[in-house]
Formats: structure tokens, C-alpha cells, sequence
């Protein structure tokens, strides 16, 4: 019941790491893009260890035995400063701390190293007062930003960071690294859509949530395709009671728009495992019966309810509306 | 000396370094050479088109007092204490951390005081854009008149953040983005001082990622050379901006042009799963598609910004896909683009918007079908009409009680056995020429075509599917003898059927119904018939010796009779 380590979910990035720390070469702020359970933040954990070790073994790895590494390890060390966000998001006055820390210099050694997670969460100004400290930084002052969206990131600060896209893994990895994990073949198979982080992906399956979920879920597409009302009132009765927090809202939004992505590899047969591979008749019927346009169609409101979703509309709203516009 | 990034060892440090400004370098030269300068700059522009760089230098040249044609000398104490940041009298603010009125206040009491080393002391505010407006306004009275020899030079990204008051105190400056030409050059030239070789494509590829920015630019050569030896590769280039081979665009929009979802969809999942940036796949196709657009109209554009040759499959594209099409492709990776932005699961974004994007034509023909029978009130005034003629005459049958019911009967029945082998007849050359691909091409537009019929024939038609399809014919199943019955003697229906699939598919169809039940023993029967004659004929043909038409005496008599009328219908 482990999760993969750095070096067998990011092999490639570890190896050019290595590489770039034993040159000297390693540039002040890098940005580790990509989506959660990639291993962004042990990726900075490892550049952090391979900085700070005093034992590195002959093939660039870090000893993680040195008391250096066991105190990076127990995040205790002085000089490897981790921020992130507390609430909702990071704000100036933790930026404040940061710069405040950079200005003097390292406690221990001559080195300091900064890990921001979820630096998509910073706040407009916190993000701005990153700009300069960015810029220019001291010597030997190394900044690690970590985020899952990208797109989100202030394009002046992407410009001042050395941007490293993190591979998504396969699904078919995902999946059999969660079958070993004792998860049945057929969650797996849809979990490893939803994410790559076995225990992200074990709290899902916690109290049989995600498979009650899926299943309400096959049986209202069921009614949507009939154009039988009774899927608006499965909303209400059925679906909204197993969504309780913001969280399993989106990820059930997530989950009807897996659904319609299902449809259209159906559709046009694609040789890709389908994510729903339980209720594959039931997609193939549904998708003969649509034409391409509604098929369409009805994909795009799938994914427009979940923007409207971020837009802080009440789930139960979202749900009715997409309803009524899939029936009618 | 740790290692420096190398838009820090390569910031310009004079005019002339800074690449793709020249109006901008030129009159901040003449300006510091005919000592006619302004008391308060405002600098804006994209990121990573020199602002601060040209804040610094102009600093230097105004101090320098060596100054050739407006240029630092960056040889004299000033011009080195200033690019090491030591001189107090070049104060360097960054507004997004001090942007209270404290800090302006603190600011408008120093400005009060002579410089003390150098002749000008310069406030340079970088990221002006985040000062509070309390702050702003507190700035405003410095800023208009203040003591002498005392300069300030604004910089910021967002001008549209600064107020109205403020730009207009200020000389302001509008940096450009640097051409995709420019940044190659410098890189080149970068690369060069370095000693490090390059591969031209790649570097063709990081201009075009970093869009106008130099900062952009060198982060991601730097990173390029971290994970090379020395030498940057397009392997390398491509890896690290996550951009796609212009072969592999090419092959995109080239399912595009030939309507074929299946692979347009195959080809995104293999461009997914290669861990490509979404973001940068639509942008580096908008751009593709926006050449292709171009080079129809302006093919010298085109090659001078794309700085190398074209390749003959873009020339193709070119020729071939309207203009029209590619507004469509253009506006539809538009809207996803600004879909995109908002996801962290973007894959079904872009298959949705691929199918759309292999679909226009099915789309526009059933829009339009769709949208004829509303407009049309003359032809609902005639059904109308009809319809009461019918109810007329319903009434006046059910007046006069049924008469003629009993012999419909036998008929029907007849009417069941000629269409059967009317049917065998029409089926067989579509069987010779049916492949796998025709029938998936027709099942793919099928449930468009339904969606064509009005609400009766719709209902006929939905227990049907297509099981065999060729080029020119389409055989149809259908799961209840009735309704075949029904279909089969429609022959407005088949009409309409064969009209729809001529619309949807480009070339005409025949269009056959077969009752369910009987269809595999059809098929069975045309093997049987058919693949084995095939054969024989080519055995035939090998020896030469074709045989005699041996036929049934049976028929020979009755040809004996009634002379050619006899026509031999196999069963």
C-alpha cells in the first residue's frame, strides 16, 4: 500500500536534475507543472535532499540517511523554507515572510531553497511582490513553485522561472499501480482518471462513494437519453445527498463529463479503455442513438456546468439546469 | 559564483542591446544627448521586452558622464556601481511589495535631497500597476514638479491599472513585442558568444513559444541547455516548450480537411499521452491555421515570418481547405482556448472540439434541413388542407362502412413476395462491393440522417440499422416484418433516404430494406452464389475454355414459346 516514488513516477526529470545540480547549473526559480500525484512536491523534496545532502552516492542520488536529509525529510531544516496556501490562498503576508527570510542568508550553509505549493492559489498581490524577488534573486537563493494549473500562474512570473511540465502518467500505469493496491480492476479503471494519487484515490473509495456515485450517475444518463423527466428528479432525490462537500461536487461533475469523453471514444471506436468499462453497453446503446451534433451538444453543457460550477452556483442549480438542457 | 540564468548575464546594458526598440532606444538617446530630459518616464509593455533593462540603462547614461551619443560607457565608477546596484542614488522600487502610502510618502520626504555621488538621483518603480490608490495620488504632486535633477521612470506590464493622472505627468513609452526574428537572431547570437551549437530549428521553436518575450526567450534556451550537452536540439526544444513537429500539425489538420473524427481523435489521444501542453497544442495550431489563412492570400508573409522553407504537405493544406473552413477551425480552437484556461481536465475540451471540428459539413446540411420546414408556412397551409381532405374522407368511409377490407388482404401478402425479390436483386451488387469502412462511415452520419425525417418516418425508420454498406449503396435492417413492409412500399421515404445520405456523404446511395430475420440467411446465400462463381470464372478464364450457358430444360421450352420475353430470375 505505497504510493510510486519520485524516481519511478518522474525517472526522465530526476535523471536531468542530477544532471543540472552536479554542473552547476541549477537556475534560480523553477515552476513543476502538472497535474495532482504527479509528485511536484517530491520532486522539490528530492532537488531539496540532492542540494543539501553532504553524502550524495556516486550515481547523484541523495543518502536520505545524512542529518541534513533526515531533517528535510521531517521538514525541520532551517534553510529549505516551505509555503503553502493556509485557507484558500497564499497571501502577501506570507510572501512578506518569504522575502524577509531571503534577505538574510543561510542559516546552516550557504544555501536556501523556497518551495511554494499550489502557487496557482497565490493572491494578485501576494503574486506581484513575488515579481522582483523573482527577477533577481540573491546568490545561491533557489525558489521551487509548485501548481496544478498552470494557466492560472501570472504570465510575468512564467516568464521568470524555468517552466518544467511534469508527464502525465498513462492511465493504464495509474490503474494497475492501483490494482496492486487491492483496489477491484473496474474502480480502478475509473480512478485512474480521476487521479493519480493513491491516497487521494483510496479517500474516494472510502464508504463505497465512488461506486454509489457512479452508479446513480449511469442510471440518470439512463433517463436522460429516454428524455424522461424523472432524471430532474433524481437530482434532488438520488444524486445531491452523496455530494456533500464542494470537492465531490466537482468531482461528480468531472465524472458526467468522463462520461460523454466515453461516448464519443464509443462512438468513434477507439481502441482507449473507456473510464465507465462497466456500463459499456449502456454507452454504446446511447451512443447509436444521438446524432453527432447532440451528441456534441451535450457534451459542451457537461462542460460548461462545471465552470459554472466554479462560479460558485449552488451544485443543485447546476444539476437541474444541465437536466432540463440535456432532455429538452 | 552560483550559476546565473542567462537573462541575467545577457540583460542588455546599452541602448543598442536592446533588441526590436528602436524608435523607443533612439529617442531616449537623443533625449539624454541634447540634455532635453523629462523629469518622469512611464515605461509599459509585455513582459520581457526590456522595460526595466531600459530603465537601468537610461540611469547609467544620464549619470555617465563619458557618455558617447547617449550611450553609458559602462566602464566608469557610476556606470559600474549602477549595474551592481550599489549607487544610492539609483533607487530601484519594487511596487507590488511597497505599495502602501507609506512607502510614496517615504519617498516624496527623501526625493527632497540632493544626490550625493551621482548628478541625477533616479527612482526607478517597477510593477508601477500594483501601487494602492492612496498611493498613487500621493505620488501625484512628486510627480508633477519634482525638485531637480531628480528622475523618475515607471515601469509596469498593466498600464490600464495606472491612472489617467498619473500617464499624463509622465513621458510614456510603449515597448512592442520583439519579433519572432529578432529573438531567433539574438539567441543565435547568444549561443555563438557561448560557443554552443545549435540546431537553427530549434531555436525557431523557442522564438515562437516565448512570444515576444527576450526573458521568455533565454529561460527557456537556458533550460534547453540544462538538458543538453552543449548543443540544442529540436528534440530538446520541442521536449521543453511542449510544442508539437509542424509534421504532426500538418497531420491534425489534415483529418480535419478529410472529415475523419476517428482520427483526428486517435491522433489527440497520441499527442496527450506524449504529455504535450494542452494550451500550447491549440495555440500552436491557431497559429498553423492562421498561416495556412495567410499563405492563401500573402505567401511571402508567411515564409518570411516562418524564417525557413515550407513543406509541401502545408502547401497542400493551403490549396485545399476554403477559407471559410479555416474561420471555422479558427473560431472554434478560439472558444476552447478560453475554455481551457478554467480546467484541470482538459482532454475532453479538446475531443468535443475536435469532433466539431471534423463535423462542419454534417452540421451545416442538418441545420439547414432543420431550419426549412419552419420557414415554410405555404407548404403547412397545403398539408393542412390535405389533412381536412383526408378527415373528409375518412368520414365518408366510415359513412358508407367497410367494403373492400377483406381483399386487401391476399394483396398485401402478394406485395410481401415481390418485394422480396425485388430486394435480392438490388442487394447483391451492394454485397459485391461492401467493405468494413463504408458501413462504420455510414453509421457514423446514420443518426443524422434520422434526425432529417419528419416524426412518422422517424418512428418507421428507428428499429432499422444499417448491417452492409458500399461506395453507391447501403443495405438496411430492419427488426419487424411490418415495419419493413411499410418502408419498403414508401417510396417517398426510400426517396427522402437516399436524397439524405446524398447530402450527407457527397455522392449518391441506393438505399435497400431487408427484414432482420432474413438477413443472414441472404448473406449466407450470396456467399453461396456469388463468392463461389466468382471462382469458377477465374478458373474459367485460366484455362481458357469458357463453358457453354447450360440452361434448365424448363426454361429452353418456355424460350422455345414465347421467345425472348423470358426473362431467368434467380432466386
Amino acid at each position: 500500500m505505497t504510493n510510486l516514488t519520485i524516481e519511478q513516477l518522474q525517472p526522465k526529470l530526476i535523471m536531468q536534475f542530477a544532471q543540472i545540480i552536479a554542473r552547476g547549473q541549477m537556475a534560480h526559480g523553477y515552476l513543476l507543472a502538472g497535474a495532482q500525484g504527479l509528485g511536484k512536491r517530491q520532486l522539490a523534496h528530492w532537488i531539496a535532499l540532492r542540494l543539501f545532502c553532504q553524502q550524495v552516492t556516486t550515481d547523484g542520488q541523495p543518502c536520505q540517511t545524512c542529518p541534513e536529509c533526515q531533517r528535510i525529510l521531517t521538514h525541520n531544516h532551517p534553510d529549505v523554507i516551505e509555503i503553502k496556501p493556509e485557507g484558500k490562498s497564499i497571501k502577501i503576508a506570507d510572501i512578506r515572510y518569504l522575502k524577509q527570510e531571503v534577505a538574510k542568508s543561510g542559516m546552516e550553509s550557504s544555501q536556501r531553497l523556497f518551495i511554494i505549493e499550489d502557487a496557482d492559489r497565490l493572491t494578485a498581490s501576494a503574486a506581484n511582490s513575488l515579481l522582483k524577488f523573482l527577477e533577481e534573486p540573491a546568490q545561491n537563493v533557489y525558489a521551487i513553485l509548485c501548481t496544478s494549473n498552470k494557466n492560472q500562474i501570472l504570465p510575468t512570473i512564467l516568464s521568470r522561472l524555468q517552466v518544467i511540465d511534469l508527464v502525465p502518467l498513462v492511465p493504464q500505469i495509474v490503474q494497475q499501480q492501483f490494482e496492486t493496491a487491492g483496489i477491484l480492476p473496474q474502480q480502478a479503471q475509473l480512478l485512474a482518471h480521476l487521479t493519480s494519487d493513491l491516497t487521494v484515490a483510496q479517500a474516494l473509495l472510502a464508504d463505497d462513494w465512488l461506486m454509489q456515485v457512479s452508479t446513480k450517475l449511469a442510471a440518470w444518463a439512463q433517463k436522460v437519453e429516454q428524455h424522461d423527466l424523472e432524471a430532474f428528479v433524481q437530482i434532488q432525490t438520488q444524486i445531491l445527498p452523496l455530494l456533500g462537500s464542494r470537492q465531490q461536487q466537482k468531482i461528480f461533475l468531472t465524472l458526467v463529463g468522463l462520461w460523454y469523453q466515453d461516448l464519443l471514444s464509443c462512438r468513434y471506436q477507439l481502441e482507449t479503455g473507456l473510464c465507465f468499462g462497466a456500463y459499456e453497453n449502456q454507452l454504446i446503446q446511447a451512443s447509436t442513438t444521438l446524432t453527432t451534433t447532440q451528441l456534441l451538444m451535450q457534451a459542451e453543457y457537461a462542460i460548461q456546468a462545471q465552470q459554472i460550477l466554479e462560479q460558485n452556483i449552488s451544485c443543485q442549480n447546476v444539476l437541474e439546469s444541465l437536466t432540463l438542457k440535456l432532455i429538452a | 559564483m552560483s550559476y546565473q540564468a542567462l537573462y541575467r548575464v545577457w540583460r542588455p546594458q546599452r541602448f543598442d542591446d536592446i533588441i526590436g526598440q528602436e524608435t523607443m532606444t533612439q529617442t531616449l538617446k537623443n533625449a539624454i544627448m541634447t540634455h532635453q530630459t523629462s523629469h518622469a518616464y512611464l515605461f509599459t509593455g509585455p513582459r520581457g521586452t526590456g522595460k526595466t533593462s531600459a530603465a537601468k540603462i537610461f540611469a547609467k547614461a544620464i549619470n555617465c558622464h563619458y557618455q558617447q551619443d547617449g550611450e553609458p560607457c559602462n566602464e566608469c565608477e557610476t556606470c559600474r556601481a549602477i549595474t551592481a546596484g550599489a549607487l544610492n542614488d539609483v533607487i530601484e522600487i519594487d511596487a507590488a511589495s511597497n505599495n502602501g502610502v507609506e512607502e510614496i510618502r517615504d519617498i516624496r520626504d527623501k526625493a527632497k535631497y540632493a544626490p550625493t555621488q551621482a548628478d541625477y538621483k533616479i527612482y526607478i518603480i517597477d510593477e508601477v500597476h500594483m501601487l494602492s490608490t492612496g498611493a498613487f495620488n500621493a505620488l501625484l504632486k512628486t510627480l508633477e514638479e519634482p525638485p531637480t535633477n531628480v528622475v523618475f521612470i515607471l515601469a509596469t506590464t498593466e498600464v490600464h491599472k495606472v491612472p489617467a493622472t498619473i500617464i499624463s505627468r509622465t513621458q510614456r513609452f510603449n515597448f512592442k513585442r520583439i519579433t519572432a526574428a529578432d529573438l531567433f537572431k539574438r539567441m543565435a547570437y547568444i549561443l555563438d558568444q557561448k560557443e554552443m551549437t545549435y540546431d537553427p530549428a530549434a531555436l525557431k521553436v523557442i522564438a515562437k513559444a516565448a512570444e515576444g518575450g527576450m526573458r521568455d526567450a533565454l529561460s527557456i534556451l537556458d533550460q534547453v541547455l540544462s538538458f543538453s550537452d552543449n548543443h540544442v536540439t529540436l528534440d530538446n526544444a520541442l521536449d521543453v516548450t511542449g510544442s508539437l513537429t509542424e509534421a504532426l500539425l500538418a497531420d491534425y489538420v489534415q483529418t480535419i480537411q478529410d472529415n475523419a473524427p476517428k482520427q483526428a481523435l486517435q491522433l489527440l489521444q497520441q499527442i496527450l499521452a506524449e504529455g504535450k501542453d494542452v494550451q500550447r497544442f491549440v495555440e500552436d495550431l491557431i497559429e498553423y491555421v492562421r498561416d495556412l489563412l495567410l499563405y492563401q492570400q500573402a505567401p511571402e508573409l508567411v515564409a518570411a515570418s516562418e524564417m525557413d522553407l515550407l513543406d509541401e504537405h502545408f502547401k497542400a493544406l493551403s490549396a485545399a481547405m476554403p477559407a471559410e473552413r479555416l474561420y471555422g477551425v479558427i473560431d472554434i480552437l478560439n472558444e476552447t482556448q478560453q475554455q481551457l484556461r478554467f480546467t484541470n481536465h482538459p482532454e475532453i475540451y479538446l475531443e468535443v472540439a475536435t469532433v466539431r471540428l471534423t463535423q462542419s459539413q454534417i452540421a451545416q446540411v442538418a441545420s439547414a434541413t432543420v431550419a426549412t420546414p419552419t420557414a415554410d408556412n405555404e407548404q403547412v397551409a397545403a398539408l393542412s388542407q390535405q389533412v381536412a381532405q383526408l378527415q373528409a374522407a375518412l368520414q365518408k368511409i366510415e359513412v358508407d362502412g367497410p367494403v373492400k377490407v377483406p381483399a386487401a388482404k391476399p394483396k398485401a401478402k402478394a406485395a410481401k413476395q415481390i418485394s422480396k425479390k425485388v430486394n435480392r436483386k438490388a442487394i447483391y451488387p451492394v454485397l459485391a462491393e461492401a467493405t468494413r469502412a463504408n458501413l462504420e462511415k455510414l453509421k457514423e452520419v446514420w443518426p443524422d440522417l434520422l434526425n432529417m425525417l419528419d416524426v412518422t418516418k422517424r418512428a418507421i425508420m428507428k428499429v432499422s440499422e444499417p448491417v452492409a454498406a458500399s461506395e453507391s449503396g447501403v443495405v438496411v435492417a430492419f427488426n419487424y416484418a411490418i415495419l419493413f413492409e411499410r418502408a419498403n412500399n414508401d417510396q417517398d421515404l426510400l426517396r427522402i433516404l437516399e436524397d439524405g445520405l446524398n447530402r450527407l456523404t457527397g455522392n449518391p446511395f441506393k438505399v435497400v430494406l431487408v427484414p432482420h430475420d432474413a438477413w443472414p440467411e441472404i448473406r449466407q446465400e450470396y456467399l453461396q452464389n456469388h463468392a463461389v462463381p466468382v471462382q469458377h470464372e477465374t478458373t474459367d478464364q485460366a484455362t481458357g475454355t469458357p463453358k457453354p450457358e447450360q440452361k434448365p430444360a424448363v426454361i429452353e421450352q418456355a424460350q422455345a414459346l414465347f421467345g425472348d420475353a423470358v426473362v431467368v430470375e434467380k432466386d
